[in-house]
């Protein structure tokens, strides 16, 4: 219960609120229909915005595009992280797997093989992993977390034992256009990155497979007694995600013109921060490949932010780890719910012994 | 009171006065006064959300009645968290034991109170010596320092029940303790229990089996719907009167009437003699060597007491666990299912026990869910056609009656008898045509229920055949034939002609 002296100072605005509250009921309607995707726009135009505030460069076309290159390979490795999330898994292997297939494909293109040919060699590792992945997970009853975390150690390993020296050089002009080149103006990674997330959303809103993983993520069992095929999808999931990841290694490579095993460190963590950024739930069930990107491209914005303003790299660590928790605690009802909370807490301030009297009666 | 020093020798020294709780649409427990004497055992009875479980964890502290209090030595206390019902000697073996597993025995038995060194360290002489001693003061006999997790079931929950009487309890509640023991391990538990009778320790014994209750029990409460419907002596000849008060005479009485008005079966019949699924020794774990055939049109009852393989037996038949079979033919096909896709393939489908965990994806829509298992037909060139899925619901939607805003709400926002709906709906949209439900009205209001038989009915005269598993006896009674089962073995069949002559007596002369 409210004291006495509060309630006394909400009586004198009563006639304001009534009005406001119907004009609040509806924007609160529109909001919820919007769902989660409202908040994470909503995000990002701030992110914008404040980016705009910030720094004069923000905005000029250069930059984002630098930006948006940049955040193109987190991207698809947080589409491929999201169909792995979604059926409630996780992998942690993408960013090793996405070096050694750059190192593999680079070293296909010393060996003289022609691009395509190179290319399809990086997608096999990466696939070839997923599905070794994906069948430890369904058939050999091992958590997706250990499973993948041994894979993290193994494909970084594997990269570096089979890349000779420090790297491996790429002059390949044909795979260079590919992966780092222009199509009318817009840069490649970006354009790879865009089909990448359009069909994997495509996928997962309005093809039987993508139904069936929002099934298995939200509820495996049902989805079994359902007569899904569970086992097979969990295991194409996996093998999509590291198959992506293999995409993903190609295009860093492509961009530093070599293949080397020590990139896309940390871009698991990343992909996976992309991921919860756009709202879905690490219990699987939830979320969608285009929030996963956006989130990606939050994060990614604001360390551009960041690097404007100059705020040193460590502080940025800090900043990057903190914006992955608000955002979450945003995205999710219970955040919300708990802000509500709090909000209501801050306004009664002294709830603590009236309760406790409350009790006491009862 | 004057005259409570007179009776004081005979009072019952502990028990619960008008205990009520009462959960959002739901009573669970409604005015329970129970009786407990030291020395003495006192089984509880009752079907499923009787109320069995509240009274639990009432008195073991986890939950707070809303009114009502429980009475020891003639105080009443309140119970706000599991340490209050410890401090007050009430101990509970629950289903699901609270050991730590990869813990000692000795370590088990002592948890929270360990006899220490003058600096702190552990006495470890002392913990196994004394942990040795109380297991053996109950006639049990297992080294003290093996970890718990490599006893077999049976032993661990002796070492739970040393652990309360080695602190002085002096009500311990076992919660259905035999329903995972196997026969020779039960036998010991019920040795145990006589010791603790001796010591003046006043139990409560939960159980779904009778030939136990009779066995050890002093008296016998049933609980229906949240009331204690009667309390008798715990003696085998009142077993009919017994069984009666736990399955409800309500239900009795509006079985005569319709019976005499010729309705109230859910189907009329087989329809031919042709079998549509048959299969000659099942078993696995839990089932025991079951046979039984199915016919087209056929609504056939598998009944028994809970626990007793029922549900075993429908996931069995489904494919959804696993199980051996000498023969099992479905719809002409000589083929065991080894997984659900499988049993759907053949023509099976299952609306399982636990609806809201296994028969359907609550956060998913009405139309999502209705579609779950005949995606393909919904699917043209790769992409789910939405508007044909929707189209699909929606009919069902109007041909079932299911009751929601539309059919885009996630399914956890429907009631119990229309998400039973919705999960039929799923299976007549597969086009499978046996059905198996387990359970099929549990956690069904009463005009909802009706509808549901009626949907079966409409199902076998489409050319369906159903197999209904249940454990409500008037259930069981609309049904064509009645198979009963009693620790998972098939131990009576029961024609419709002695259904309509006897009426439940027929059914229950084989329940334990």
């Amino acid at each position: 219960m409210p004291t006495r002296i509060t309630s006394e100072q909400h009586a004198g605005d009563r006639g304001h609120d009534d009005r406001n509250e119907t004009r609040a009921k509806l924007l609160r309607r529109v909001w919820d229909a919007l769902g989660t995707k409202a908040y994470l726009f909503s995000v990002a135009l701030l992110v914008v915005l404040i980016g705009y505030v910030l720094s004069p460069y923000f905005l000029t076309s250069r930059n984002l595009v630098a930006v948006l290159i940049t955040a193109s390979v987190v991207s698809i490795l947080a589409v491929g992280q999201f169909m792995v999330i979604v059926t409630g898994g996780i992998d942690l292997s993408v960013g090793s797997v996405a070096a050694l297939s750059s190192v593999v494909s680079a070293l296909a293109l010393q060996n003289g093989m022609p691009m395509p040919v190179a290319v399809l060699i990086g997608l096999a590792v990466g696939g070839g992993i997923g599905l070794f992945n994906g069948l430890l997970i369904v058939y050999g009853g091992i958590t997706p977390f250990i499973v993948t975390l041994a894979m993290l150690s193994i494909a970084r390993g594997l990269a570096y034992l089979i890349q000779t020296g420090r790297f491996v050089p790429i002059d390949n002009a044909a795979f260079m256009s590919v992966f780092n080149g222009e199509v009318a103006g817009v840069p490649s990674p970006v354009l790879i990155a865009l089909v990448v997330t359009a069909v994997a959303a495509v996928v997962l809103a309005f093809m039987p497979f993508g139904r069936r993983l929002y099934a298995i993520g939200s509820n495996p069992e049902a989805a079994r007694l359902s007569g899904l095929p569970v086992r097979r999808d969990v295991l194409r999931a996996y093998f999509l995600s590291s198959t992506l990841a293999g995409l993903g290694g190609m295009m860093i490579a492509a961009q530093l013109t070599e293949g080397s095993a020590i990139i896309g460190n940390e871009y698991e963590l990343n992909s996976i921060a992309a991921v919860v950024v756009g709202g879905a739930s690490l219990f699987g069930g939830s979320g969608d490949p285009i929030s996963a990107v956006v989130g990606g491209l939050i994060i990614a914005m604001i360390l551009n932010i960041m690097d404007l303003v100059g705020v040193q790299a460590q502080t940025q660590l800090i900043v990057k780890g903190a914006v992955i928790v608000l955002a979450v605690l945003f995205t999710t009802g219970r955040g919300r719910e708990g802000v509500r909370r709090l909000w209501t807490l801050v306004r009664r301030r002294q709830p603590r012994s009236g309760r406790a009297q409350g009790g006491d009666e009862a | 009171m004057s005259s409570s020093v007179v009776v004081e020798a005979d009072r019952p020294q502990f028990g619960v006065r008008g205990l009520s709780k009462r959960y959002p649409g739901t009573r669970a427990l409604a005015d329970l006064d129970l009786n407990l004497v030291a020395g003495e055992v006192h089984g509880i009875a009752g079907q499923n959300g009787a109320g069995k479980s509240t009274f639990v964890r009432i008195m073991s502290g986890v939950e707070t009645p809303d009114t009502g209090s429980i009475v020891i030595d003639g105080q009443e206390v309140r119970f706000d968290s599991p340490q209050d019902a410890q401090r007050a000697q009430i101990y509970t073996v629950h289903q699901e034991l609270s050991l730590m597993a990869p813990l000692s025995v000795a370590e088990n038995i002592f948890m929270g109170d360990m006899p220490l060194h003058r600096w702190g360290s552990v006495d470890w002489g002392t913990v196994r010596r004394e942990a040795t001693e109380s297991l053996r003061e109950l006639g049990i006999d297992i080294d003290v320092r093996r970890p718990v997790s490599s006893l077999p079931i049976g032993h661990r929950q002796l070492v739970e029940i040393a652990k309360a009487v080695r602190r002085d309890a002096r009500v311990l509640l076992l919660d259905e303790p035999t329903a995972t023991l196997p026969a020779q391990e039960a036998h010991r538990l019920f040795t145990l229990i006589e010791a603790l009778k001796q010591r003046g320790i006043a139990i409560v014994y939960i159980s779904h089996h009778f030939d136990e209750m009779y066995q050890i029990c002093d008296r016998i409460s049933i609980l229906r719907d949240g009331l204690k419907v009667a309390e008798y002596p715990a003696e085998a000849s009142e077993h009919n009167a017994i069984l009666r008060a736990m399955l409800g005479s309500k239900g009795e009485s509006t079985l005569r009437l319709n019976s005499a008005a010729g309705v109230q079966r859910m189907g009329e019949g087989p329809a031919s003699d042709e079998v549509v699924l048959s299969v000659k020794g099942l078993r696995n774990e839990v089932l025991q060597d079951v046979s039984l055939s199915l016919r087209r049109g056929e609504v056939l009852g598998v009944s028994g007491l809970l626990g007793n393989g029922q549900s075993e037996l429908s996931s069995a038949l489904f494919g959804a666990t696993e199980s051996q079979s000498l023969e099992f033919v479905i719809n002409g096909k000589e083929r065991h299912p080894r997984h659900p896709a499988d049993a759907i393939g053949l023509g099976v489908g299952l609306l399982p026990e636990e609806r809201k965990t296994q028969g359907l994806v609550l956060p998913m829509s009405v139309t999502a869910n209705v579609t779950m298992s005949a995606l393909a037909q919904f699917t043209s060139s790769g992409f789910l056609q939405r508007s044909a899925e929707r189209r699909t619901a929606n009919d069902m939607r109007t041909s079932l009656a299911i009751k929601t805003s539309s059919t885009q709400q996630p399914v956890a926002n429907l009631s119990g008898g229309n998400q039973q709906k919705v999960a039929l709906a799923k299976w007549l949209v597969s086009g499978v045509q046996i059905l198996i439900f387990a359970e099929p009205t549990r956690g069904v209001d009463v005009g909802a229920k009706a509808e549901i038989y009626g949907l079966i009915g409409e199902f076998v005269r489409g050319g369906g055949s159903v197999i209904v598993v249940t454990s409500e006896i008037t259930e069981a009674l609309m049904c064509d034939r009645v198979l009963v089962m009693r620790r998972g073995a098939l131990v009576g069949e029961v024609a419709r002609d002695d259904i309509d002559e006897r009426g439940e007596n027929a059914v229950m002369e084989y329940f334990a």
